[in-house]
């Protein structure tokens, strides 16, 4: 049903450019999961923006849309892809008396991340250890994770096991790193676990022997002796 | 030890700090990174349990104090300045370093001191977090503490300071909305392990919030621990004053 009525809304928009007269959305029809970027409205008057209404289709898994605002004095929306799939982002607009629809088709790619790979077995292997979090989501964690990410007490055993934890490696995923810094493999490295999959921004941790190499990816185990148990696995 | 603050004189010694600018949830407060914690009800945890998570919180060593201590951090001065809303500043940004696994860098707050014209003046917390977003927090190694003017900064201070910018923030009601809304809501954001940005509308006077320890003997069963900028470091404050009336969580830097 929602493929129906959306193949009608795609199909009118791409016969008639919008349904708003003047009014337009301009902006890219493609974004990446986790991405984000400017559309531009053109065409709306001050009247017009005052009471329109943005909506997406279909709202389940919706891109994240924030309200329309003005930018140097120009209306635009803000839309960061949520999950991936095909939608519709729709401004009702009040033109000359009558309410309209403008659309703008939005495919959101991205794939569901790649199996983890498992650690070789090396024996006595000390690893250095980064861990990639949604910061605003600490509070969702179990209390386990969190003490991992924030307990002084975890990170002096760490270091007694023989372990590290890489400068500034308890990191937001949307910190901006220093693509030539410690960090950037790891960014690179835990990529594809990033998206944000049904159960949203899990904290990853990532690991690397000491002396450098490969760089694993994991979610985060639930407590601290299931990461020592994780460190453990390869040695 | 801590120090506990009973004596009235200190009350309104010093007004470094100007009533709050932007609406709790406006478009303004979003703008700066600013997120209202009551939009997410989960961050929030039921009086119930404080006791529980304090305590495990203190053995686990999860608050920005512990942070703090284990990188010996000292005690500041802001001397004769008002600047109170710079080194609260600094000293949240210095904890979420720490927290997000960095080296302990000392922050100069007084090169936040172009936010009032390199005046000696007080200041919006508010228009602190756009401030130290915008163009940072430089090292200490550029700048003393106590000084309200940039005569004796070292050159490279503004480059620098782009490497300590705080990103993201919960935001809380406000303690003159609801005081026992604010104690749930500081309570909660210090056991989610961030340092807070306070205000302190009684003494005029701006802190870091550090910490939280249990105590049954006072009011709310709270005893508020801040890192204050006047020479003192890590004071405890208990009863409807420990309360904040502004509270800003770092939860992020960039």
């Amino acid at each position: 049903m929602h493929q129906v009525f959306f193949a009608c809304l795609i199909s009118l928009f791409l016969v008639s450019g919008t349904l708003g007269g003047d009014v337009s959305i301009l902006g890219p029809d493609s974004l990446e999961v986790r991405e984000a970027d400017l559309f531009h409205v053109e065409g709306l008057t001050a009247e017009q923006f005052a009471d329109c209404i943005v909506s997406v289709f279909p709202k389940k898994d919706k891109p994240q849309v924030l309200v329309l605002q003005t930018l140097n004095n120009k209306p635009v929306l803000y839309i960061k892809g949520r999950t991936a799939g095909k939608f519709a982002v729709i401004l009702d607009v009040n033109i000359v008396g009558k309410y309209d629809l403008v659309i703008h088709e939005l495919t959101i790619g991205g794939g569901p991340p790649p199996p983890d790979p498992t650690p070789d077995p090396i024996p006595g292997q000390k690893w250095q250890v980064v861990i990639i979090n949604e910061s605003s989501y600490i509070d969702n964690l179990p209390r386990g994770q969190q003490n991992i990410l924030n307990s002084v007490r975890f990170r002096e055993r760490l270091i007694e096991k023989g372990h590290k934890l890489v400068l500034g490696g308890v990191v937001d995923q949307d910190t901006k790193y220093d693509p030539g810094g410690v960090l950037a493999p790891f960014f690179v490295a835990g990529k594809s676990m990033l998206v944000p999959r049904k159960d949203e921004l899990k904290p990853i941790i990532l690991i690397s022997a000491l002396s450098g190499g490969k760089i694993y990816v994991f979610p985060l185990p639930k407590d601290e002796a299931g990461v020592f148990k994780l460190l453990e696995k390869g040695m | 030890m801590p120090r506990i603050i009973t004596d009235r004189t200190l009350v309104e010694q010093q007004w470094g700090i100007l009533p709050r600018k932007i609406a709790y949830g406006s478009r303004d407060a979003f703008r700066r990174g600013m997120y209202p914690v009551d939009d997410q009800a989960d961050v929030l945890i039921n009086e119930d349990e404080w006791q529980e998570r304090i305590n495990d919180a203190h053995e686990q060593r999860t608050m920005p104090l512990h942070h703090l201590q284990k990188a010996n951090a000292p005690a500041r001065s802001q001397g004769r300045t008002n600047f109170c809303w710079a080194y609260g500043m600094a000293l949240a940004v210095e904890g979420e370093e720490l927290r997000e696994g960095k080296n302990y860098i000392r922050l100069a707050p007084a090169t936040l001191g172009w936010l009032v014209n390199w005046r000696n003046k007080g200041y919006y917390l508010s228009e602190t977090i756009r401030g130290a977003a915008e163009r940072g927090i430089a090292s200490s190694k550029y700048a003393p503490d106590g000084v309200s003017s940039m005569a004796a900064f070292k050159p490279g201070w503004k480059e620098d300071a782009l490497s300590h910018r705080p990103s993201e923030w919960w935001d809380t009601i406000g303690k003159s909305y609801s005081v026992n809304a604010m104690v749930k809501q500081c309570v909660s954001l210090i056991l989610n392990g961030l340092p807070g940005y306070i205000a302190y509308n009684w003494w005029g006077h701006a802190l870091a919030m550090v910490g939280v320890r249990w105590n049954e003997k006072v009011k709310n069963n709270i005893e508020w621990i801040a890192w204050n900028s006047h020479g003192d470091g890590v004071i405890t404050i208990t009863g409807d004053r420990g309360v904040p009336d502004e509270f800003y969580a770092l939860r992020a830097t960039k």
